[in-house]
């Protein structure tokens, strides 16, 4: 009973942020306004990790589950794959190796500044 | 008779269920015995299962009746990930320009450079919107995807084997580009390959495990707000 009780939960928040999401004049999805609200939720300690743990675990340590039947559908695309299979696979490869290449620069790049801002003597946050 | 007793089992919505949770099971059985990024388990459950599907000639529509139960917990997976944000908000705090810089950085080339190799290779409009977000955890780019008019199932390969290619590619990544600290490997891996190149960075050390867990939830919310801006309607 825990487990579905903490499913209602969840289920609750997500039903009333689809509402939500509905209304906005921009595409903001209502799952992604649910991770939002669950996390205000936990901040203001109106829940606390333990409230939703059992069922918490359960969809994240199963999060691709949840995709098998939306990756099955691709049987209804295969030939617009096919024929396209060498531009798709070159299109992820690149923008990964650079989205890789993007995010670790920018974070060094920071750590450096950072590092100089405070041996200049600007104020220490440690 | 038995044809009778066919048509009655693939009637009853339970048949795509238990199907997908039984080879989504084995998938994961896979993936723990070889241990490599390849044994993905929606990669092995979702081959087997079109697979199953062309063999029997059993219908997308029958399979989904059933499956689509599990879809529905989509919504509230996505929701969960609040918990990974807060369980680490102490290391959020601790490198939180960093983080944000990073993963809104990453973010932006990733839609950039996908947008322009989909231009490039002259990919249909529809095409596109379903690889946009391909960085990002399913679980955000798939709502962005249906939002916008791209094929979703598309978009749930790509991701995945964005992730895979990640996973296996990220220790060769870190010595090529002589990545030396472990949040700048941490969320170059969560930007790059979301939940799939995680488990890699957890394997790395705690560090880069637990920012590469902050960068997927961080760089899914960046692009969220990118498309927000990019296709408000108002």
């Amino acid at each position: 009973m825990r487990i579905l009780r903490q499913a209602a939960i969840l289920f609750a928040v997500c039903v009333v942020c689809e509402g939500i999401s509905a209304l906005l004049p921009f595409p903001f999805p209502g799952s992604v306004l649910s991770m939002v609200a669950l996390f205000l939720i936990f901040a203001s300690k109106r829940l606390k990790l333990s409230d939703l743990q059992e069922t918490s675990g359960l969809l994240l340590n199963n999060m691709m589950l949840v995709f098998v039947p939306p990756f099955v559908s691709v049987v209804n695309y295969l030939d617009v794959l096919k024929s396209i299979a060498v531009q798709f696979l070159v299109i992820i490869a690149v923008s990964t190796v650079l989205t890789f290449l993007v995010a670790s620069a920018v974070v060094s790049l920071v750590f450096r500044l950072q590092s100089r801002f405070r041996r200049e003597g600007g104020v220490s946050h440690d | 008779m038995i044809e009778k007793a066919i048509r009655a089992m693939l009637d009853t919505p339970m048949f795509g269920f238990c199907l997908s949770i039984l080879l989504y099971e084995i998938g994961v059985w896979i993936q723990n015995k070889t241990g490599s990024p390849i044994a993905n388990p929606l990669l092995i459950a979702g081959v087997a299962i079109i697979l199953f599907l062309k063999l029997t000639g059993i219908s997308y529509e029958t399979y989904n009746s059933g499956a689509r139960f599990i879809t529905m917990f989509l919504s509230p997976s996505t929701a969960v990930l609040a918990v990974n944000i807060y369980a680490n908000l102490s290391t959020i705090k601790k490198y939180l320009l960093p983080i944000l810089c990073g993963t809104a950085a990453a973010a932006a080339t990733s839609m950039v450079s996908v947008h322009a190799l989909c231009r490039l290779f002259g990919l249909t409009e529809e095409l596109r919107l379903s690889l946009l977000p391909k960085s990002v955890t399913t679980a955000i780019s798939m709502p962005l995807v249906q939002m916008t008019g791209g094929i979703d199932s598309i978009l749930v390969g790509a991701v995945m084997i964005t992730g895979v290619l990640t996973a296996m590619c990220a220790p060769a990544f870190v010595k090529l580009f002589r990545i030396k600290d472990p949040v700048a490997t941490g969320i170059a891996i969560g930007c790059a390959g979301h939940g799939a190149g995680t488990s890699a960075a957890i394997k790395m050390g705690p560090t880069q495990g637990a920012t590469a867990g902050i960068a997927i939830g961080m760089s899914g919310l960046f692009t969220v707000l990118y498309y927000s801006f990019l296709f408000r309607t108002g």
